[in-house]
């Protein structure tokens, strides 16, 4: 049997419904692994491994009672420290939150409980999904698997690092302007930014209400449809879930690309913004695989990066500040730096601003819909450089913004980071899928196909080297 | 704040007396001043020639609707 750290989320499911692996060893396995090496990456804010192993002996007393709940039952997880679990501390890695107890679930939270699985703890984030990575907290920022001394990405930072360690397989991060995709590309994992209103965020600590999504991050792409089959759904506690249908993410998973019509968004990486020379080249062989599997393969123009960065952090900072204020107004030194930095901006826009802005995104989003028209799927690069390292701020706050992520938090198309190889350094590189709104189901299946073919999600970080 | 003024130190800590930032330590008020300065280049990206009939996306929703 593979090591059971390295377990993909449906190996480990299949292992558990067939009586072959125990919920009860596989969760302390993953403590125990989390305990010997997280020291190195500081991925867990808080690890909870009482909880995960009372859920596992539930799981595993159901499962040998005759009671099977799904591909989540008696799973291990994490979730990212903004989202409430009922009873423990939801502190948005700041002092600011540091003794906020979560009275009830989140919406995802419960969803996950209903599903059986085994909370780990909560992981690592960027203050308030905004800042970092931060040094001046009550916790440090989460350090990259592949690389301890370079960034994870953020915000969901300790997910993305947790998953490429093999402290869990299955995680949930939020995204308002790439904060799943961001580690997911930079750690190597599979991180989707949902389309907005598929999945609720109920219990979720907000950055920016309209942008703000609530995302699955595993280490492939079948582990991430089955975890968005549970967190998917309509939320009457949430205003803007969708009521729309949610299908079997997996269902089409298998069926391979011939025939599918992609679009290379090549602009973002070839005019837009130059990217390091590495990550232009990820996608353009990825771009060919798909033909080399019977895919067709064309090319569409958006607007330019600058108006999709632009229509992001013109909402986005004004929604933040909104969400701040008062605490800008009454504590502004229990914040980072980075982050009081980045949310004070959003005292200056005025509203005109705001609302020209929401004009652009209508416009954005209008034109998205008619490019893609022809088309099932596009790709594009993720960010345009590989991980900075982490203590060179001034090259982390350079790498940040060079991105072609927040484009589809302005539009609330669905968008998937995925491996498409390393660095000569042995830095992950990652491209995104984007589909048609709802339409998670044609991504899933492109990325599968592609995953297949070359490969990458079977890498490892040299964990224990790096202990040793 | 429009695209096209430059703020000042003396124009900031006014500023931020009227928005309620009266905690803010000299340090703090220089990240204030950048702040300011930063957001000049994010409005003059702003797109401001909208036809009439192009409303804001009040409430969301992604898909050919929106």
């Amino acid at each position: 049997m593979t090591d059971l750290h390295w377990l993909s989320l449906a190996e480990a499911a299949a292992l558990i419904r067939g009586g072959k692996l125990s919920p009860v060893e596989y969760a302390q396995a993953l403590i125990d692994r989390a305990e010997r090496y997280d020291g190195l990456f500081d991925s867990f804010l808080r690890k909870t491994p009482e909880i995960a192993l009372e859920e596992a002996k539930r799981a595993e007393a159901e499962i040998a009672g005759g009671t099977y709940r799904g591909p989540l039952h008696g799973i291990p997880y994490g979730l990212k420290d903004i989202m409430d679990y009922a009873g423990l501390p939801t502190t948005g890695h700041s002092k600011i939150l540091i003794d906020n107890v979560a009275k009830r679930d989140a919406t995802v939270t419960a969803k996950l409980r209903e599903a059986g699985g085994a909370l780990m703890g909560k992981m690592a984030t960027h203050e308030f999904a905004l800042g970092g990575p931060s040094f001046d907290l009550p916790w440090p920022p989460a350090r990259n698997p592949w690389n301890r001394d370079h960034f994870t990405g953020g915000s969901s930072s300790g997910s993305g690092a947790a998953l490429a360690a093999g402290f869990l397989p299955a995680a949930l991060g939020s995204d308002t302007g790439g904060s799943v995709r961001n580690p997911a590309s930079l750690c190597g994992i599979v991180g989707l930014k949902p389309t907005y209103g598929r999945v609720s965020r109920a219990g979720v600590l907000p950055l920016s209400y309209s942008l703000d999504n609530v995302g699955p991050m595993t280490r492939t792409v079948e582990d991430n449809a089955l975890l968005l089959n549970v967190i998917a759904g309509y939320d009457e506690r949430d205003p803007a879930s969708a009521r729309v249908a949610v299908p079997d993410f997996t269902h089409d998973l298998r069926k391979g690309v011939k025939g599918l019509r992609v679009a290379v968004i090549r602009h973002f990486y070839a005019e837009d913004m130059e990217p390091h020379p590495e990550v232009g080249a990820g996608v353009e062989a990825a771009a060919k695989l798909f033909e080399d599997l019977g895919a067709s393969v064309g090319e569409i123009r958006l607007a330019p990066l600058s108006a999709y960065a632009s229509c992001n952090r013109n909402i986005l900072l004004s929604e933040a500040f909104a969400v701040h204020e008062k605490w800008l107004q009454e504590r502004p030194g229990d914040y980072a730096e980075s982050t009081r930095r980045r949310l004070m901006p959003g005292a200056f826009l005025r509203a005109v601003d705001y609302v020209q802005a929401l004009r652009l995104r209508g416009r954005l989003t209008r034109q998205f819909n008619e490019a893609m028209r022809d088309f099932d799927i596009a790709v594009t690069v993720s960010g345009m450089d590989p991980a900075a390292p982490i203590e060179d701020i001034d090259e982390v706050e350079r790498t940040y913004p060079r991105q072609a992520r927040n484009a589809f938090n302005v539009i609330g198309a669905p968008a998937l980071a995925v491996p498409v190889g390393f660095t000569q350094s042995r830095l992950p590189l990652s491209m995104q899928i984007i589909g048609r709104a709802f339409d998670e189901a044609t991504v899933y299946r492109a990325a599968w196909a592609y995953e297949q073919e070359a490969g990458w999600s079977t890498q490892r970080p040299p964990i224990e080297e790096m202990a040793a | 704040m429009a695209a096209d003024e430059k703020p000042t130190r003396a124009e900031i800590e006014k500023y931020a007396r009227e928005a309620g930032m009266t905690n803010l330590t000299s340090e703090q008020m220089d990240e204030f001043l950048n702040a300011a300065i930063y957001l000049r280049g994010l409005l003059k990206a702003l797109p401001r020639d909208f036809a009439l009939d192009e409303e804001p996306a009040h409430v969301f929703r992604a898909g050919p609707e929106a």
